[in-house]
């Protein structure tokens, strides 16, 4: 990267994962890379809940099978949440870690590939063509190739932030697995070949799918982001890393259990990993709510209220999750399970952040430029933008799930236009906030 | 953090309170609105301005100064930080603004409330309290982790 600057020799921010400032400014990547990744995510985020609106008849049923569903699910999987993630971990980890990325060029190249790979995904889940469906597969898996690459080569380099890292790694092996599996399932739909043999039923496949993108890749990146993101907003110490480490460890034997078990169908299994998994989100919960309690700031903010209703979620998930493995028909808690997973805990715990993160990011490149940085709460018009965000979330995610439960669709329906309008608005928050770099740039153009 | 020395103890106690203050300021302000202008102030707000301005005072005009004057500068003197520009460019923003905040605290202390000194006591309190925190939060993230290991290595 052509743009690192100086560093102190010897200074590695592992103490305190705030000391990432440090050199934050130098290692500033060009605002148009993690920019594109969240303006797409968010325009994807108003295409899944439009989704979810057009499809509601579908949605309290929905057991599989290509559809409107399903590209409802994946415009939020890899649309918003993989797709804010990448944008995140391209900034905040060369920063966080201290390590240079490889290359720009594979951060911008991964964007090539796994924008449009999404939209044409999405659109093939959509109307059913399964051979778009695997060329869009194909360069999504692409582009998340390029990524694992980029960060993956972050992670082995770092002597920082060990409980972000091991999550990481985590996190990487899942998201290799989860496109296999994916993959597979496109293939499947034309050909059949699962379930001959010693290969998994498509159904069993695809909820492991499920399960190793909500906790294993999103979940894990997650839980590792959040170990170096809540003590830097709450201005708290780190939070432990043996105790992180326990968790990861028992997150990650929950995960292996649960996977097995519905890969083989033993409903045990699945219930000792839903308990495992109490246990170790109960510890990553335990070490967070220690970061705000320990924590100088103590007005967080909207953003806080959304991270602290996603773990929440994150917690009734896994009780869900539980439930659907003993009762999968009873009050449709399938299709509920991956509803809290994906739309309420990660949705919810993305947005909280990305709206912290992005005025922030905007204030380093001021900063960057010499210019005086803009108060964080006048970008992106937040007062309106971001409660408006909230409300028609929390608003929606309450409909939706008792639209699923009861199978009353008309909730689903009223609760998917009110999750667009939300994204309606966090697209203008993200764009608003964007206008303002973008301004400052050109300022700067034209000073020259 | 848990800091060694008594310097990084020292600004971060200087920053606990600042932090502290000025969330509180946050919160008595909004509580009030813009707009409604108080008849007069309570003793609690009275308390609280009269903390503030003490804390303008010393605790920034004097923090800042001594961190420019005897850290930063030892710090450059090791190599270019950029770090170093942005907290310097916050000083610049933020003092001028504690310095005019200061001065309609007082003119709303001596019995001035018009709606437009509170307005302005309101715009100037919230931004200061924005950027402020804001730039407390590079300080103890960035600069006195990088400053305590300087000066223990």
């Amino acid at each position: 990267m052509s743009d690192q600057g100086p560093e102190l020799p010897n200074f590695q921010p592992e103490a305190f994962p705030g000391a990432i400032l440090a050199g934050a400014q130098s290692r500033l990547i060009p605002y148009a890379i993690p920019l594109r990744f969240f303006v797409a995510a968010s325009i994807f985020q108003i295409v899944a809940w439009g989704l979810v609106a057009y499809g509601h008849v579908d949605v309290s049923a929905f057991f599989g099978g290509y559809g409107v569903v399903l590209a409802a699910l994946h415009a939020l999987t890899l649309g918003v949440l993989a797709m804010t993630a990448m944008g995140a971990s391209y900034q905040l980890l060369s920063v966080a870690t201290g390590v240079v990325l490889k290359s720009l060029l594979l951060c911008r190249l991964s964007s090539w590939l796994y924008i449009p790979g999404t939209g044409l995904l999405v659109y093939a889940m959509f109307v059913g063509n399964t051979h778009v469906m695997l060329l869009g597969g194909v360069l999504v898996v692409a582009g998340l190739a390029l990524f694992g690459m980029t960060i993956g080569n972050v992670f082995w380099h770092t002597q920082s932030l060990q409980a972000t890292e091991r999550h990481g790694w985590v996190a990487l092996i899942s998201m290799a697995l989860l496109v296999v599996a994916g993959l597979s399932l496109i293939v499947d739909f034309n050909t059949g070949f699962l379930g001959v043999g010693l290969l998994p039923e498509h159904a069993k496949l695809a909820l492991s799918h499920g399960l190793l993108g909500g906790y294993g890749f999103m979940g894990f990146l997650v839980m590792g982001f959040s170990y170096v993101l809540v003590p830097m907003f709450t201005l708290s110490p780190t939070p432990n890393p043996k105790l992180a480490g326990v968790a990861l460890g028992i997150n990650l034997a929950g995960l292996v259990l649960a996977i097995g078990g519905v890969l083989f169908g033993y409903t045990a299994a699945m219930i000792v990993a839903a308990v495992l998994g109490l246990a170790g989100a109960s510890i990553y919960l335990h070490l967070m709510l220690k970061a705000l309690r320990t924590g100088m700031k103590r007005r967080l903010g909207l953003s806080f209220v959304m991270v602290r209703a996603s773990w929440g979620l994150f917690m009734a998930s896994i009780v869900i999750g539980g439930l659907a493995a003993l009762v999968p028909l009873d009050f449709n808690a399938l299709p509920l399970f991956g509803f809290i997973l994906i739309f309420g805990w990660l949705l919810t715990f993305l947005t909280g952040i990305l709206q912290r993160i992005l005025p922030f990011l905007a204030t380093m490149h001021a900063h960057k430029l010499g210019r005086r940085a803009p108060r964080l709460s006048e970008m992106g018009h937040q007062n309106i933008t971001l409660k408006m965000h909230a409300l028609c979330h929390a608003v929606a995610l309450a409909l939706v799930s008792l639209g699923i439960v009861t199978g009353l669709d008309l909730l689903v329906l009223v609760g998917g236009g009110l999750g667009v309008v939300g994204a309606v608005a966090f697209l203008w928050f993200a764009l608003g906030v964007s206008e303002t770099v973008m301004t400052l740039y050109r300022t700067e153009e034209q000073s020259k | 953090m848990e800091y060694s020395l008594n310097i990084c103890k020292t600004l971060h106690s200087d920053h606990m309170a600042t932090v502290r203050m000025l969330e509180d300021l946050e919160e008595a302000l909004s509580k009030i609105g813009r707009n409604s202008v108080p008849n007069e102030l309570s003793p609690e707000l009275t308390n609280l301005l009269n903390g503030l301005v003490a804390i303008m005072q010393t605790e920034i005009s004097s923090h800042f100064s001594f961190e420019e004057e005897n850290l930063f500068i030892r710090l450059e003197q090791m190599g270019d930080m950029p770090m170093l520009s942005i907290l310097r460019s916050e000083h610049d923003t933020i003092r001028p603004l504690a310095e005019k905040l200061t001065e309609a605290i007082e003119t709303l202390l001596a019995g001035g409330m018009t709606s437009e000194i509170w307005a302005s006591v309101y715009d100037m309190g919230m931004e200061l309290a924005e950027r402020e925190v804001f730039h407390i939060q590079k300080e103890e993230m960035g600069f006195l982790p990088l400053l305590e290991h300087v000066l223990t290595s």
